[in-house]
């Protein structure tokens, strides 16, 4: 039953819970090491249901996510749809790869959005970010896991 | 990890052009960058998506308030009570100097009168909560509760209770975001208290201390001098404290000496800050608001009557009250 239609609630959900996170305050210290929240779950999305959740929803989150962080709009959107496609690109792989493995790539996938968007940043004003962007991404490599876990549960009992 | 079910209907299902849709979503992208870096016709676009980001927004800080709560319901009442005594010493203290303040400010207005100077102009500033922080380190702004409905424009200077914070640069319904004068896009004009010679302080990224830029090596600064806000260049008003000289490095052979100074303003601690109006537009739409101090006006209006005042902001019933919401 469930083939067919897909449970819009869920990924409501998994998208409102991302946000949240991603704004919550964090004390000082740990603010440089905060998960790209909506890109996890935009990618979890990706490979669970890649005929439905696509490139135009990519495009939609990077425009919430402009409006969040107050950068330009278009930069966020830019960076998740390039990171959309490969995804979509890579998904009958990544499937079957070991946790590990699929963390590391998660690593790089993340590790390009970010790039991206902090490239553009200083592009567009002044900037000087150094490397935090690879803490970003070896958090969001290791929230991985356990966001699969939670996602699958939630999709599970609200199928 | 993915549930048997939908496994083999989504494995080989893709949606047809994949490469176009990419292209297609890039080229908008790209033409939204320039459309937002170059002119301002999104702004609408941008305050209606984040006006109804608001909800969650609100939601997110809650854990913080849930916090403050428990903080507030285990505070005890004799640490309450000493806290009350405490405040009530203070606010004497700051209610002493407010007195001789009206008489002072009476009097410089006049003189500046005699020396055909424009009048010194006090600001009126509301109490605004501040809501939530920038979730990148490296773009620093806050969120206040305060917006278009209550009269928030862009370009407006937040202080906090030691010092100047930062100015709002975008406005929603209901929340304004604020820059902080230590993000790396920030420069606010400056003077040195001591004996008035002005620079720019430029924010860094870095909260807990500011640059400031092409200070002659010779200059007259010292560690420990206060900057306040000089006014120039009409953004911020005339006179906050900004910060305060902490290190001075000279480099002989050089034209110009590294100032760095501390910020004045907690900016990551305060949460009560007040929002500053000056002009008079925004004076009416507040005025239902604010609470005025009519004894000062008096004695200004009877010293403005006969003098010269040309320019429209001088309007002596608009500028010379100070007001205080909420305090």
């Amino acid at each position: 039953m469930m083939t067919k239609s897909m449970n819009w609630f869920v990924v409501a959900l998994t998208f409102v819970a991302a946000m949240m996170l991603e704004l919550v305050a964090l004390p000082d210290m740990l603010s440089p090491f905060r998960p790209e929240w909506l890109v996890l779950t935009q990618i979890y999305w990706l490979l669970r249901r890649p005929d439905r959740v696509g490139i135009a929803s990519a495009f939609v989150i990077g425009i919430v996510m402009d409006v969040l962080t107050g950068s330009y709009f278009g930069v966020h959107s830019l960076a998740l749809c390039i990171v959309s496609y490969l995804v979509l690109g890579i998904h009958k792989r990544f499937r079957m790869f070991p946790m590990a493995k699929q963390a590391f790539v998660i690593f790089v996938l993340s590790g390009i959005q970010l790039l991206i968007v902090y490239a553009m940043r200083a592009a567009l004003s002044v900037a000087d970010n150094g490397f935090d962007y690879l803490w970003q991404a070896i958090i969001s490599a290791l929230v991985w896991p356990i966001l699969v876990i939670v996602y699958d549960r939630l999709a599970f009992t609200f199928r | 990890m993915f549930a048997k079910e939908s496994l083999i209907n989504t494995i080989f299902v893709q949606g047809p052009y994949l490469g176009y849709r990419l292209a297609m979503a890039l080229i908008f992208s790209v033409i939204l960058i320039v459309l937002d870096v170059r002119f301002s016709q999104l702004d609408p676009a941008r305050n209606v998506i984040s006006s109804s980001l608001t909800p969650f927004q609100w939601l997110s800080d809650f854990p913080q308030k849930l916090s403050n709560g428990f903080t507030f319901i285990f505070t005890s009442r004799d640490e309450l009570e000493s806290e009350l005594d405490v405040m009530r010493d203070r606010m004497l203290v700051l209610e002493r100097q407010s007195q001789k303040l009206a008489s002072v400010t009476a009097e410089l207005n006049r003189l500046r009168e005699l020396l055909s100077a424009s009048r010194l102009l006090d600001e009126g500033v509301v109490v605004t909560e501040l809501v939530g922080a920038s979730p990148d380190p490296n773009n620093q702004f806050i969120l206040i509760d305060k917006g278009l409905n209550d009269g928030v424009l862009v370009g407006q200077a937040v202080l906090d209770a030691n010092g100047l914070m930062g100015q709002v640069i975008e406005v929603n319904e209901f929340r304004s975001r604020v820059l902080l004068i230590s993000d790396n896009r920030h420069a606010v004009p400056v003077q040195v208290n001591r004996n008035g010679m002005r620079a720019i302080a430029y924010g860094v990224g870095s909260l807990d201390h500011l640059e400031l830029g092409n200070v002659p090596d010779t200059a007259d600064v010292q560690v420990g001098d206060l900057l306040v806000s000089s006014g120039l260049g009409g953004r911020f008003p005339q006179g906050y404290p900004v910060a305060r000289i902490s290190q001075i490095e000279h480099h002989p052979g050089q034209a110009f000496a590294t100032v760095n100074a501390k910020p004045e303003a907690l900016l990551n601690r305060s949460r009560l800050l007040l929002l500053v109006f000056k002009e008079q537009v925004a004076r009416e739409v507040l005025s239902s608001d604010l609470v005025d101090q009519e004894s000062q006006n008096g004695v200004l209006d009877a010293s403005m009557s006969e003098s010269l005042m040309s320019s429209e902001s001088l309007d002596a019933n608009a500028d010379s009250q100070r007001s205080v919401e909420g305090l």
